[in-house]
C-alpha cells in the first residue's frame, strides 16, 4: 500500500486512509529512521529531518507539508527538488474566526483528496469515508481511555500510532524499537509514571526522536507528564465528530472536527491555544509547565512570555538547539531543577 | 550646482547643502541639511556615504521626516492606520481616503541602525522575551513600547498566512498588549491545477482564480474595518483612483531601475535605490512627495546616464542583491569593494510592479498581494530573481541573510542553486545585522571574495570571446 507521510496534525490521517492509501506520522522517524539532516545556520531541526527523509524517499511514496511556518514552506521546496517522493503542500488558514477561512481549509482537503488520486488512491464515497473516521476516532477514545495507564512515552508514541495507518496502532513498536536506541524491549520500571510524581505539561512544537528520551528524563527526575500539549500530543487532536450530521456530510465534519478545534501557535488571533492550555493545567492540576522549542522557532518562542504571564504556574523554558536522539546535559540539569523547585 | 556625482560623507554633505542654498536650491516643507537629523539622533548618517545631489537629499529628508509627518498629521486630526506585513496592498486602500494616512510600523526595523544606540526599542523588546534570535523587526514591539518613534495608530492591519513568521508573532505580542489588531489572510499562492481557471499575476506569477477570489473576499474585510475606523465610504471610485496614483509611483520607480541598474556608469548609489524603491510599499506616508521626490531622481539619473557620468568607476562588479539590509552601511561597503547593484529584490518586488487597472479594484489589490514573492514558492522567487539576474547581466549574486528571519534559514540553498545551475554566477550569502561593524571584517572579505570571482570570470568570458574573434578572422 502506498504510503503517505505528513507532520502537522492538521492533516486528519483518516482522509489519507480513506483514499486507500497508507497514513505515516512523522516524528520519530529523524533518527529512528536512520536519516540524519544536515542543520544549517537558522533552520528548524524538525523541518530539515523532514525535508531530508522526503528528499531520500524514506517518508513515504508522497509526503505532505503544510504552511503552518515558513520553515516547512521551505522544507517542501527543498524536498519538491529532489524529486524522491511527490509532495503536496497544504495551506493551513491562519485565521479561524471566517466562514471563509473554514471553507478554503475544506477546498485544501479537496485539493488533497486529488493530490492522492494521482498516486493512486481512490476517491472515497461518504460511507467509506464516515467508517474511516469513526474507526480512527474509537482508536483515538481507546487511547484517552487508558492514558493514565501510560507512561509519558508510550503515550507519546501511541499517539503517533493512532495518527499513521490504524493496523499499525494495534500492534504498538515496544519504545525501544520505536525510538531505536537500543534498549530492551519494554519501558523499564522506572519510567512508569509514579504517584507522589509532579504533574507537569509539556508545551511546544513537534519533537523529534528526542521527544520520547525528553518524556523519560522528565519522568525519572520526578515529574509525570498530565498533558502533552506539543504538537503530536494531545493538544491536537481533532474533536468527537458529531454523530448526528457527520454521517451525512463527513467531510464537513472533518472540518468542523480538525480546522474548528485544534488549537495552534500559528493562528491568528492565538488566543485559543491560550485559553486551552490555561483551562487544561487547572482541570488536570498541573504544577508546572516545560516549554519545549527549537532555537529557531518564532512562532513558539513569541508565545513563551505571554503564556508564562497567563498561566499560573512556572514555565520553564527548554530551548533546543538541535535535536537527535540525545538530550543534552545542559537539559537534563534544568528539568532536574525545575523538578526540584516545585516539590 | 551640478557637481560631478559622487559618494559624499555627511562632512562633505554640510559644505554641499551650502553651496547647494547658495546656488538658489528650493526644498519642501520636509527639507533642510542632513546634519540635523544626525544632531536629533540618527548617528548612523555620520557613517554613510550619500549620493551628492539634490535629489537624493530630497529623498533622505523624506525617509528621516517621516515621523515629524506623522504627528504633525494626527495633530492635524488625520487617522492612522499601522499596516503590517502585506508590504504594498493595504496602503492603497487607506490612501484612498482623504482623511486617512497609512504606514508600516514594521518600517522600525530601521531604527536600531539609523539611531545606533540612542534608540530603546531593541532592549524593549528583549525585555519583552523578543530577543536576537527573531529578526531586527522585533523594533516595531520596542517602539510600540516605548511610543517615541511613531504616533500609535488605533487601527492596526496585519497580513498573515503564508508569510513571515517573525512578523507573525510580534504582530501576535502588539496585540497580547492591548492593541487590536485586524488580521487578513493571503494564502500561499500556489499553481493551479490541470484544468483550474487562472490569472497571471503581476510579475508574471500565477494563481488560481478561486485564490485571487478569497484574497478579494478578505480585502473586503479589511475594507470594512477601514470604512468602520475612517468614517467614510471606501467606494470603487476611490479605490481606482488610488490604483491609480500608486501606479504613477510604482511606474516611476520601475523606470528608475530600468535606468539606474542598466547604465553602463551606475548613476545612483545602491543605497538610495535601495531606500527608493522601499518608498513604493507605503510612500513614506506622502504619495504626492513620493512622486515628486521620484521625479527628481529620475531627472538626475537621466542627466547623469545622458552625460555618462556616474558615482562608481565603469568597470564596477554587476551584483544583483537579494533583500533588504538592517544596517544601510553594508550597501556602501559593496561599492567601496569595486561592486555595483545592478538589480535587486528586496522582498517588496510586487509593491513595484504595476496594479492591473483594468479589474475591478479588489480584484487588482488582490492580484497584487498574491504576487508577493513570499507568498508563494522560494523557487518561484528564485526563478524570478534569475529571470532578472539573466536582463541585467548580473556578474554575482549576494543574498543577503536577515539575522534571525525565519524564511533565511533555506534562502541561500534555493535560490542560490537555481543561480547557479541556470546562470554561473559566483554567490555569496553575507548576514547584515542591524550595526554591522563589528562584522565588517567579515563582510569585507565574503564580498570580496564574490567580487573577485565575478572579475576572474569576466577575464576568461573575455579571454574565449577575444580567442573566438579571433579564430572566426582566421577563418574569414
Amino acid at each position: 500500500m502506498i504510503c503517505v507521510g505528513y507532520h502537522n496534525p492538521l492533516v486528519p490521517p483518516e482522509w489519507i486512509a480513506a483514499h486507500g492509501l497508507r497514513p505515516k506520522w512523522l516524528w520519530l522517524e529523524g533518527a529512528a529512521g536512520g536519516v540524519s539532516a544536515p542543520i544549517g545556520r537558522g533552520q528548524c531541526p524538525f523541518a530539515a529531518s523532514v525535508a531530508a527523509l522526503a528528499a531520500q524517499g524514506a517518508a513515504g511514496e508522497a509526503v505532505i507539508f503544510t504552511t503552518a511556518c515558513d520553515q516547512m514552506r521551505y522544507a517542501a521546496a527543498l524536498a519538491g527538488q529532489a524529486g524522491a517522493s511527490a509532495t503536496f503542500l497544504m495551506h493551513l488558514p491562519v485565521t479561524w474566526q471566517t466562514t471563509m477561512a473554514r471553507n478554503l481549509y475544506r477546498d485544501e482537503l479537496l485539493r488533497l483528496g486529488r493530490f492522492l488520486e494521482r498516486q493512486g488512491g481512490r476517491r472515497p464515497t461518504s460511507d467509506a469515508l464516515w467508517q474511516t473516521m469513526q474507526r480512527y476516532q474509537a482508536a483515538r477514545e481507546g487511547l484517552l481511555a487508558r492514558r493514565c495507564q501510560l507512561s509519558a512515552r508510550q503515550l507519546t508514541e501511541e499517539l503517533a500510532a493512532v495518527r499513521s495507518a490504524l493496523s499499525e496502532s494495534n500492534a504498538l513498536r515496544s519504545p525501544a524499537d520505536a525510538s531505536g536506541n537500543g534498549k530492551a524491549e519494554g519501558a523499564p520500571a522506572t519510567l512508569r509514571p509514579r504517584a507522589a510524581a509532579i504533574a507537569l505539561a509539556l508545551v511546544g512544537g513537534p519533537l523529534t526522536a528526542a521527544g520520547a528520551l525528553l518524556c523519560e528524563t522528565i519522568e525519572a527526575a520526578g515529574g509525570r507528564i498530565a498533558l502533552d500539549g506539543t504538537e503530536g500530543g494531545e493538544r491536537t487532536l481533532p474533536a468527537v465528530f458529531a454523530d448526528a450530521w457527520a454521517a451525512h456530510d463527513p467531510l464537513e465534519a472533518l472540518t468542523a472536527s480538525y480546522f474548528g478545534a485544534i488549537v495552534d501557535v500559528w493562528r491568528r488571533p492565538v488566543a485559543p491555544l491560550h485559553d486551552w492550555l490555561a483551562g487544561e493545567i487547572e482541570r488536570r492540576g498541573i504544577r508546572g509547565v516545560i516549554f519545549h522549542r527549537y532555537l529557531s522557532c518564532d512562532l513558539w518562542h513569541g508565545e513563551l512570555q505571554p503564556l508564562r504571564k497567563r498561566l499560573r504556574v512556572p514555565v520553564l523554558d527548554l530551548d533546543a538547539v538541535q535535536e537527535d536522539h540525545r538530550i543534552e546535559a545542559r537539559s537534563i540539569g534544568r528539568i532536574e531543577a525545575f523538578l526540584e523547585t516545585l516539590r | 550646482m551640478n557637481e560631478s556625482p559622487s559618494r559624499i560623507t555627511l562632512d562633505e554633505w554640510d559644505a554641499r547643502y551650502a553651496r547647494l542654498r547658495a546656488g538658489g536650491l528650493r526644498e519642501s516643507f520636509y527639507g533642510g541639511p542632513l546634519r540635523r537629523h544626525a544632531d536629533d539622533g540618527d548617528e548612523r548618517l555620520l557613517r554613510l556615504k550619500f549620493d551628492n545631489s539634490a535629489a537624493a537629499l530630497r529623498l533622505w529628508n523624506l525617509l528621516l521626516s517621516e515621523e515629524q509627518r506623522l504627528r504633525e498629521a494626527a495633530a492635524a486630526g488625520k487617522r492612522l492606520v499601522g499596516t503590517m506585513k502585506d508590504l504594498g496592498t493595504v496602503p492603497v486602500m487607506a490612501f484612498a481616503l482623504p482623511n486617512l494616512i497609512a504606514f508600516y510600523p514594521d518600517g522600525a526595523w530601521w531604527i536600531p541602525c539609523v539611531m545606533e544606540g540612542n534608540s530603546r526599542v531593541l532592549a524593549l523588546a528583549d525585555a519583552e522575551g523578543i530577543d536576537e534570535s527573531f529578526c531586527p523587526v522585533r523594533a516595531m514591539l520596542g517602539a510600540f513600547l516605548c511610543g517615541e518613534h511613531f504616533p500609535l495608530p488605533e487601527l492596526l492591519v496585519c497580513s498573515v498566512g503564508a508569510t513571515c513568521d517573525d512578523m507573525s508573532a510580534i504582530a501576535q505580542r502588539l496585540e497580547h498588549l492591548g492593541h487590536a489588531v485586524l488580521w487578513w489572510e493571503v494564502p500561499h499562492r500556489r499553481g493551479p491545477e490541470e484544468g483550474e481557471p487562472a490569472v497571471e499575476l503581476p510579475g508574471g506569477f500565477h494563481a488560481p482564480q478561486t485564490l485571487v477570489e478569497f484574497v478579494a473576499a478578505e480585502l473586503e474585510r479589511v475594507r470594512r474595518g477601514i470604512e468602520a475606523y475612517a468614517g467614510e465610504t471606501l467606494t470603487e471610485e476611490r479605490l481606482a483612483a488610488s490604483i491609480g496614483r500608486a501606479n504613477a509611483v510604482r511606474g516611476r520607480l520601475q523606470e528608475l531601475r530600468r535606468l539606474a541598474y542598466a547604465a553602463p556608469i551606475c548613476p545612483l548609489p545602491a543605497l538610495e535605490m535601495q531606500i527608493a524603491e522601499m518608498l513604493a510599499i507605503h510612500f513614506c506616508s506622502d504619495p504626492a512627495e513620493t512622486t515628486a521626490v521620484l521625479d527628481d531622481l529620475l531627472a538626475e539619473v537621466r542627466r547623469r546616464t545622458r552625460q555618462g557620468r556616474g558615482v562608481l568607476a565603469a568597470d564596477a562588479v554587476r551584483v544583483y542583491w537579494v533583500n533588504p539590509v538592517a544596517d544601510l552601511r553594508a550597501m556602501n561597503l559593496l561599492e567601496d569593494l569595486g561592486g555595483r547593484v545592478c538589480g535587486a529584490e528586496y522582498l517588496i518586488s510586487h509593491a513595484i510592479d504595476s496594479i492591473p487597472e483594468d479589474l475591478p479594484p479588489m480584484e487588482a489589490l488582490a492580484r497584487m498581494a498574491l504576487a508577493d514573492p513570499m507568498v508563494g514558492s522560494p523557487l518561484d522567487r528564485a526563478a524570478r530573481i534569475c529571470n532578472e539576474m539573466a536582463a541585467v547581466g548580473a556578474e554575482a549574486l549576494v543574498v543577503s541573510r536577515i539575522p534571525g528571519a525565519s524564511h533565511c534559514g533555506w534562502e541561500a540553498t534555493i535560490i542560490g542553486r537555481q543561480a547557479r545551475e541556470r546562470l554561473g554566477v559566483p554567490i555569496v550569502e553575507i548576514e547584515v545585522p542591524p550595526i554591522s561593524d563589528a562584522l565588517t571584517p567579515a563582510l569585507r572579505t565574503r564580498l570580496e571574495a564574490v567580487l573577485e570571482s565575478a572579475r576572474q570570470r569576466r577575464s576568461a568570458n573575455l579571454g574565449r570571446r577575444r580567442a573566438a574573434a579571433l579564430d572566426e578572422a582566421a577563418l574569414r
